[in-house]
């Protein structure tokens, strides 16, 4: 079913590179194995566990354990919410303004007599709005995602304050309470994180094995190939919004359950910390890869170098510091492994392209990409070609 | 194209008069303020106080210097979301190091004053920069690491204690009350900024370039306009002029303490795009900006005196940035020439799709 | 197309740039790119278990401290306290760890400050999880917002942590003693006499406040209007409004200050409880010069005031020893620990050359008076 197009003579299908010569493939293929993302992490975090440990016994308590898993919940619906939109090469800087909006109203809705759970399915939905408004507006109006969610960031929270008018709602019922910060079966582990593995489970699922997470991946690295294959490009961009709403409103229902109050401008200091798991975890800025384990373990990781650095005697501040270098590092490091991968397989690659008036076609197989971060489409991150 | 491409010369040759300072879209800008302007004054009678009017230019003003800056990152297609952390930094700097040295006066003391802060501004973006080109990150990325990290090292460096308004010389104390020909004197630094960069964005080729790489990065590089060293140089500007922005926050409110400056940086993005600075890079001006701040906040400012509930207005710059945005594009898009400034051509003349293949 | 659990689609798209003579690939993309293929799930799977063994390992072997016990550990010669501000940076809450710190070297206690840089109840509640996770006995808070905090302390005390709260108290299930600086009544009285010998005991005012949720600012406000209404003495003083920012920075105060006198212009003055917003309403009134026209005067730090009254703008401001509060924080949290006190009313405690403290009602202890700041006595403060 391949239509191959006529090739100038002296040139032949490309192979994947992993598959190709034998001094510089397995290199690559060992670059590859090592760089693989997901590896690190988990060396981070091997790392991470081995000095707390050694540095202080108080370091894998049950108490800390549970605490890390407590605060890691609300960060992680909403890092695992903004993921997708990440990977098609959005962004949404609202997802902390939705999470105060939706548990305001769920409040509210809660003061004025209805039931505590009937308010949180309302929220969700609620959540699925606000994101479905931003999605319409990027996508019909073909506005940078930038621009959009830093407004509708600023007017989510500014009607969250109109709403509550700066007060607080607090005594919020007892199962919420459970909800957010109570144990699993009377243990320690928290229900929360059960619900937020759970709900990790099912978006890796959704996002690596179903013909929409392709899409996704597809949309992200090069959105006008996407859209001539026939992907649906459009209803995709905006269904991530939705899902980044959705699970902000998640967010929110375990935030009053955890915290116990709802004000305007809950977790307003979330929004750099989910983004920052996430591309920690390994998400591309620019959009096209990344896996939602990656993010799970740059949850996991975050929250432990954060305890991590607590226990060895730094301040909120300095941890916060550390947090920020940690991101450059990650970043910088990621994009120097891309370029030494570039180097390879560039000298692969030209050896063989025929500079002529013809193209030339290539299969790649599963593993072979090329990376072009080279192309500053993508500068500003999220003002991708439609 | 056959001929070899010239870059054009330091100077853009052509008429100097006014026609080349201002685009037509500064004009559409102008009219609106002025309209808002009359309008408020006519009908609500404490916008005319003199004491309204003052308070919201100064105010304006300081945006406005930050908002310059700021539309030079934008012009580029970048973002700098640490100019807030910026300026609470250099501020914080600079006013302990005034009150330190609060005994001597002389003109050393006002060199140090008005030098140091853009000189921490400088650093801080040129790390911003370095970030951005060298290690290629996102500018938005980027930008959201080093706010964590400038607005942490306000804390680190603060120590717990802040800048007291009596520590500092009288003389900087005294220049938010001053005023020449009866206008603010933060007024009257704003425009010489505004005049300043307008020269430098529309004359110097060092503008131009800044125009190019946002309109149409491939292109800028066919240039050689040195894309990266650009970069660099658009965001070490951004951070000098949110230092001195910083300079002028210890002018008006003296006690600094190590929250100065927060969330300022969303006030500035906004003040800049409703003045026309595209997100999209390539267009905008600093006049704009300039523009956009000031209409900004005097709409805040009309709705204050309505006593529309405080807590509308960041409802209100979030509708004034994505009006703005909606507005701006369907007016460059309305206006459009085929081959300029598209973004979904910024790459090809022509593209061409030669094979799809699917394999199972 | 419509479905494809393994399919790579590649999509060429070639394009002819500036020159006739380069042909430039422009993207060549694999969009499979992040499934985790077949032979790295081994490697991914082998990781995740070696983590999970890590971590019960650790867990089983490691953990001298495991949590539980309900009672509160008697202090060593190293045992560790925590204090946690509103936010820090700003100089009562310096001054209140100063003054803790002062008892805490006598008592032989290790005190840690430390803090959100802005109101930040979400951020509190990290920073006790921080300290009761790492050994601390003891935390004094000022909080942010009663109720966010409250279930953390709750855990934390179930954890063997003792909690004293001090200025801004949290809700009283979640600490043994809360500190107060000085009484609320009286910090009410003084606030209502300071404004009132000023403008005759006549006319309108605005209380420009803090958060709304500051659970202090709450008190000391309801007090005042009660105040108002029962003492004959301000029948004819009116007050028209409480503001409440958002937030506790001083450009917004300053904000929030301008705009409360263009919507009340016919007030006679502000009262602003709080030493951010006392300091950005006498800064507004002086820029502007109206320092004849409205009296500002509330709760403020004397450093911060200084130029304001020495200039004459503002006449009178009041605040107490946020030093001594941290003093009697300490001297309370030594007197849990050391079993003397439970924190029921009528519990007495002493504390070194100020005295003895008696518990209130709800757990409460005053510090000590309120002072008067004038021009006169502006620098003889002892905090």
């Amino acid at each position: 079913m391949s239509t191959v197009a006529r090739r100038p003579p002296g040139t032949e299908p490309r192979r994947s590179s992993s598959r190709g010569d034998a001094a510089n493939s397995w290199i690559n293929v060992a670059l590859h194995w090592i760089a693989r993302w997901e590896v690190g992490l988990c060396l981070l975090i091997v790392i991470v566990v081995a000095g707390s440990s050694a540095a202080s016994s108080n370091f894998l308590t049950p108490f800390n354990l549970e605490t890390m898993a407590l605060n890691a919940t609300v960060l992680g619906f909403l890092a695992l919410g903004v993921a997708p939109v990440i990977m098609t090469g959005d962004i949404d800087l609202s997802i902390a303004s939705t999470l105060a909006l939706c548990g305001v109203v769920m409040a509210v809705l809660w003061q004025h007599g209805l039931n505590i759970w009937v308010a949180a399915g309302l929220a969700i939905i609620l959540g699925g709005i606000l994101g479905l408004v931003n999605g319409l507006v990027v996508v019909m109006f073909e506005l940078p995602s930038l621009a959009v969610t830093l407004g509708s960031m600023s007017t989510y929270t500014g009607i969250a304050f109109l709403i509550l008018q700066g007060k607080a709602i607090i005594n919020f019922p007892a199962s919420l309470v459970q909800l957010g910060s109570g144990g699993l079966f009377g243990s320690d582990f928290p229900i929360a994180s059960a619900i937020l593995l759970i709900c990790a489970a099912i978006l890796a699922f959704v996002i690596h094995r179903t013909a929409f997470g392709k899409s996704i991946f597809a949309i992200g690295g090069n959105r006008q190939a996407a859209r001539f294959s026939g992907v649906p490009v459009a209803r995709t961009r905006i269904l991530v919004f939705v899902i980044a709403g959705a699970f902000a409103a998640l967010a929110a229902i375990f935030y009053l359950g955890n915290f116990d109050t709802a004000q305007a401008n809950m977790a307003a200091d979330q929004l750099l910390p989910a983004i920052t798991a996430v591309i920690l975890g390994g998400v591309s800025a620019y959009g096209g890869s990344g896996t939602i384990q990656g993010v799970v373990l740059a949850l996991v990781l975050l929250q432990l170098l954060e305890t991590g650095l607590g226990v060895a005697g730094l301040s909120g501040q300095e941890q916060t510091i550390s947090v920020g270098i940690l991101l450059i590092i990650a970043i910088s490091g990621g994009a120097a492994i891309g370029a030494v991968r570039n180097r390879f397989r560039r000298r692969e690659h030209r050896s063989s392209i025929a500079l002529s008036a013809t193209s030339e076609t290539e299969e790649v197989s599963q593993t072979a990409s090329i990376n072009v971060e080279d192309h500053s489409t993508h500068e500003q991150g999220y003002e991708s070609v439609p | 194209m056959n001929a070899p491409l010239v870059r054009p010369g330091l100077w853009e040759r052509g008429r100097f008069g006014l026609a080349r300072l201002f685009r037509i879209r500064e004009v559409g800008l102008i009219s609106i303020v002025v309209i808002v302007s009359i309008v408020a004054a006519i009908s609500i009678p404490a916008f005319r106080n003199g004491v309204n009017l003052r308070e919201l230019l100064n105010n304006a003003a300081v945006v406005a210097i930050v908002a310059i800056g700021e539309s030079l990152v934008l012009l580029t297609r970048q973002i700098d979301l640490s100019v807030g952390a910026i300026l609470g930094l250099s501020a914080f700097i600079t006013g302990s190091l005034l009150g330190q040295l609060s005994g001597i006066g002389g003109i050393g003391v006002i060199l140090i004053a008005l030098l140091l802060p853009i000189f921490i501004g400088i650093v801080l973006g040129s790390i911003n920069g370095v970030l951005i080109s060298f290690a290629r990150m996102p500018a938005i990325i980027a930008t959201l690491a080093t706010l964590s990290i400038y607005s942490g090292l306000q804390v680190v460096v603060s120590g717990g204690s802040q800048v007291y308004a009596y520590q500092l010389p009288t003389w900087l104390s005294q220049l938010y009350t001053t005023s020449w020909l009866g206008v603010g004197s933060f007024v009257w630094i704003a425009v010489v900024w505004v005049v300043l960069f307008s020269f430098v964005m529309r004359i110097l080729r060092w503008g131009r370039d800044l125009y190019a790489m946002g309109s149409n990065p491939e292109a800028a590089r066919y240039m050689a306009i040195p894309t990266r060293r650009r970069t660099i140089q658009a965001f070490v500007v951004c951070g000098a002029l949110a230092g001195f922005g910083g300079l002028l926050y210890i002018a008006q409110y003296g006690n600094v303490d190590a929250t100065a400056g927060a969330g300022f940086e969303l006030t500035v993005i906004a003040g800049a795009v409703v003045g026309g600075v595209s997100l999209f890079g390539g267009s905008g001006s600093p006049l704009g900006a300039a523009l956009g701040a000031v209409l900004l906040l005097e709409i805040e400012n009309v709705l204050a005196l309505l006593k529309i509930s405080i807590f509308a207005q960041q409802t209100l710059q979030g509708v004034a940035i994505i009006s703005a945005v909606a507005l701006y594009a369907v007016l460059m898009r309305r206006s459009q020439q085929p081959a300029t400034r598209n973004r979904s051509q910024s790459d090809n003349d022509t593209p061409q799709i030669v094979k799809t293949e699917v394999q199972q | 197309m419509s479905s494809y659990p393994r399919t790579n689609v590649i999509c060429i798209v070639a394009s002819q740039s500036h020159s006739d003579q380069q042909w430039r690939f422009v993207l060549n993309i694999k969009l499979y790119s992040s499934a985790a293929p077949l032979r790295h799930r081994g490697l991914f799977t082998l990781c995740a278990s070696f983590i999970l063994v890590a971590l019960l390992v650790s867990a089983c072997g490691g953990s001298s401290n495991g949590g539980g016990s309900a009672t509160a550990g008697t202090p060593t010669p190293t045992t560790k306290l925590y204090m946690i501000p509103k936010f820090t940076g700003i100089p009562p809450f310096t001054q209140a760890d100063q003054g803790a710190q002062q008892f805490a070297q006598q008592f032989g206690y290790q005190l840690t400050y430390g803090g959100p840089t802005t109101s930040s109840a979400t951020q509190q509640v990290q920073f006790i999880n921080n300290a009761a996770a790492n050994g601390y006995k003891g935390i004094f808070i000022s909080a942010d917002d009663p109720a966010a905090v409250t279930p953390a302390l709750q855990r934390a005390q179930q954890n063997g942590v003792t909690v004293v709260s001090f200025d801004s108290d949290v809700l009283p299930a979640g600490r043994t003693v809360y500190v107060e600086g000085t009484s609320a009544q009286q910090i009410a009285d003084i606030q209502l006499q300071m404004l009132g010998s000023q403008i005759n005991y006549t006319g309108d005012f605005v209380i420009l406040s803090a958060q709304a949720t500051d659970s202090n600012q709450v008190l000391w406000n309801s007090l005042l209007v009660q105040d108002l209404k029962t003492n004959p003495k301000y029948k004819n003083m009116h007050l028209v409004t409480i503001i409440n920012p958002p937030d506790d920075s001083t450009p917004t105060a300053v904000q929030y200050a301008q705009s409360v006198l263009k919507a009340y212009p016919n007030i006679k003055g502000i009262i602003a409880p709080t030493t951010i917003a006392v300091a950005a309403a006498a800064q507004v009134i002086q820029q502007e010069g109206m320092c004849n026209k409205y009296v500002v005067t509330g709760l403020g730090d004397p450093k911060q005031m200084e130029s304001y009254v020495t200039s004459g703008c503002v006449k009178q401001f009041a605040l107490w020893g946020f030093s001594r509060e941290g003093q009697v924080a300490m001297c309370a949290m030594h007197a849990i620990l050391t079993h003397q006190i439970t924190g029921k009313q009528g519990d007495t405690f002493t504390c070194g050359n100020l005295g003895s403290f008696t518990v209130g009602t709800a757990g409460t202890v005053t510090a000590g008076p309120p002072t008067v700041f004038t021009n006169s006595n502006l620098d003889q403060y002892t905090f």
